[in-house]
């Protein structure tokens, strides 16, 4: 795309292991992002969304990973290419990241005010009294009630839902370029869950961040989306505007995560219809396929799928598939 | 409708944490507080609340885990809060538990088969070769194949793991099954299996659930009846089709749209109710509705008077001052309300 872009990630792969305990864990990922846009990963549990948010930073725990190929460009800068020094200038400051359990990613001995002083001090500059203000200044900002006194609680003072405000505050406090959430919300009641995307929303439009959220709730990403990447196996087997892929999903994988979750939208009087599912469960990383990863599971698999990972089409506006069915021929 | 199977009247459990100065009175954790239900054989009854509401608690006071500190609970007239009738081997067996984590809820150090097998060595049912050969009968019944009998729980996958749980709790033929979170831990696509896989043991085998849930589309998907917890009480209490149809508590409807919908898109917030901040402590309940501190439409009297449990439709109840009975048909307080944004 064009020198606008955000982020652009090209052909990234992620190996674990080596020889015979070779894994592939991300393969061949690629996708763009404009500045302001967020940008939704889904899929099931091991299918490579929280590595591709830990390659982006880059922080995949090497050994025994690596990242065997590809490009991260921020704003036109390789990121793969970057020294040590240089990332940790940039991690923290035009990158940062909310993990998924509020609990376990704070400190618990030290209080949530010197945690968010740390990044100032560190990327800013700031200490002192500067950093206190500006944290406490933080702290209002993601709505956090009395903030000059939370400012001294210790993480196990605050209920879950505050933890994860914190968490945003200490991401949002050098005013990154992007901002990566991984599951913000999993470990989160539902209207506490509510209440935290409403602020991710209102902090994205108010500082015009990028946003990459990762979930498996087609829901999270029907409402707070743009774009969305389905990710299998390592893989991209679909991506472009939430609305066409949510409207007219093209490979079977996102038909079936659209399709097999409960709605609450109102049916007839008698006993629900059972789910539709999604026979089998996600392959093992240590089986190197040599087809598509999802063939296993797939309801209008091909002999041919098994052989070779179709490329990725168009099938619509920006909206590109990995499935043969959508391929003119075969290999 | 059908018969009763399983009556909570009134429940009460309290749990006493002294402080630090002996003098002082101990604080009361009000974890259940005056907790009616009745579970109908063959239905599902989902209870459904915020973390910390008092759903568990209810459920390990079934199965008299936790004392109980008022209240009676009734298996078949048969009371399970007394010492006799909780203890006897016969109402263990007819009632069975689901637990959230597959992970930790099944020991690793003991094969597939014997976990299934263990509550019929415990209770006593059968003989040994009848003990083998219903473990291998419940190991087709949930979906996995009886030559998994030997493997450890670590050789499963999450969904795999689930329905050994699954097949533990069938194995001594229980009326009744309390599923707590059973689906919470697992990944979207497997969740269709496992609740397809209860839902079709229900209508084989006639099993009633206690079905604990806080994704109020799973509780829609799975249940007869539907009871939201607050804080310990109950706040509203329907068949299924009205309280998804018109709830009526402001809590309820509440939870109801804080779900992101596929169907709905980025329109789906801003109609919302919110919330604003967390459920009170239960230590210090407000001395009015306990929801009241967050509702959005809370009036004076509100924060004074605790509201009554009271049943304004046909097997609907709502424990709300501003729900009001219009020309016989309640009405939600909510109805006219717009959401303003801050």
């Amino acid at each position: 795309m064009t020198a606008a872009g955000l982020l652009r990630i090209e052909g990234l792969s992620v190996e674990f292991g080596s020889g015979d305990n070779l894994a592939r864990v991300l393969n061949d990922v690629a996708f763009e992002m404009k500045p302001c846009e967020t940008l939704g990963i889904v899929g099931e549990s091991g299918c490579g969304k929280s590595m591709t948010a830990l390659a982006i930073m880059p922080l995949v725990p090497n050994p025994p990973g690596r990242i065997s190929a590809g490009r991260i460009v921020l704003g036109g800068e390789d990121l793969l290419q970057a020294t040590d020094a240089r990332m940790r200038d940039i991690r923290g400051n035009r990158i940062a990241m909310i993990f998924q359990e509020p609990m376990t990613s704070l400190n618990p001995v030290f209080t949530v005010g010197s945690q968010i002083a740390e990044s100032l001090t560190l990327h800013l500059g700031l200490s002192g009294a500067a950093a206190r203000a500006r944290g406490v200044e933080l702290l209002k900002a993601v709505g956090i009630p009395s903030p000059e006194q939370r400012f001294d609680a210790y993480p196990h003072q605050l209920s879950g839902g505050m933890r994860q405000r914190v968490m945003i505050a200490m991401a949002i406090a050098c005013e990154p370029e992007l901002l990566i959430a991984d599951e913000p919300t999993t470990a989160l009641d539902v209207t506490v869950q509510a209440q935290i995307f409403d602020l991710l929303r209102s902090i994205q439009q108010a500082r015009g961040m990028g946003l990459i959220l990762i979930t498996h709730d087609m829901g999270v990403i029907a409402e707070m989306t743009d774009r969305v990447v389905v990710m299998y196996g390592g893989r991209v087997v679909e991506q472009g505007a939430t609305r066409d892929v949510l409207a007219r999903p093209a490979h079977p994988y996102t038909r079936g995560l659209v399709a097999c979750v409960p709605t609450l939208e109102m049916d007839g009087d008698g006993e629900p219809a059972d789910l539709p599912e999604i026979p089998g469960v996600v392959p093992s990383i240590w089986e190197l396929q040599t087809g598509c990863p999802f063939a296993d599971r797939c309801n209008v698999v091909q002999p041919w799928c098994r052989q070779e990972m179709p490329a990725a089409t168009l099938t619509g506006v920006a909206h590109w598939v990995a499935c043969w069915q959508r391929q003119e021929g075969r290999p | 409708m059908t018969a009763p199977i399983l009556e909570i009247k009134d429940l009460q459990v309290h749990f006493r944490r002294r402080r630090l100065n002996p003098l002082a009175q101990p604080e009361v954790v009000r974890a259940v507080d005056r907790v009616s239900l009745t579970l109908n054989r063959g239905q599902t009854l989902g209870l459904v609340g915020e973390s910390g509401s008092g759903k568990t608690t209810v459920a390990r006071a079934i199965l008299r885990l936790v004392p109980t500190t008022a209240g009676s609970i009734e298996l078949d007239n048969t009371r399970l809060d007394e010492p006799s009738g909780g203890r006897s081997h016969e109402n263990r067996r007819r009632i069975q538990y689901i637990f959230q984590d597959p992970y930790s809820s099944l020991n690793p150090r003991v094969r597939a088969g014997d976990i299934v097998r263990s509550p019929l060595d415990v209770i006593n049912i059968g003989d040994q070769a009848s003990r083998d050969a219903r473990v291998s009968e419940l190991f087709e019944a949930v979906g996995l194949r009886p030559e998994q009998r030997g493997l450890f729980p670590h050789q499963f996958s999450g969904g795999q793991r689930q329905r050994i749980n699954i097949a533990r709790a069938l194995a001594p033929d229980p009326d009744l099954i309390i599923c707590d979170e059973p689906v919470s831990a697992l990944d979207v696509a497997i969740r269709a299996q496992i609740l397809n896989l209860l839902q079709r043991l229900k209508r084989q085998r006639a099993i009633t659930y206690l079905f604990i849930s806080h994704d109020m589309a799973v509780v829609k998907h799975m249940a007869d009846e539907v009871a939201v917890m607050y804080l310990g009480q109950i706040v509203e209490k329907a068949p299924r089709r009205s309280f998804f149809s018109a709830p009526l508590h402001p809590y309820s409807q509440a939870l109801l749209s804080a779900v992101p919908r596929v169907g709905v898109g980025t329109a789906g917030s801003a109609g919302r109710i919110r919330l604003s901040g967390g459920p009170p402590s239960p230590i210090a309940p407000p001395p009015g509705c306990p929801v009241a501190p967050r509702c959005p439409i809370a009036e004076s009297r509100c924060h004074q008077l605790p509201p009554e449990l009271r049943e304004l439709a046909p097997a609907h109840s709502v424990r709300c001052h501003l729900v009001e009975n219009r020309g016989g048909a309640p009405v939600s307080p909510m109805a006219g309300w717009v959401a303003t944004h801050d």
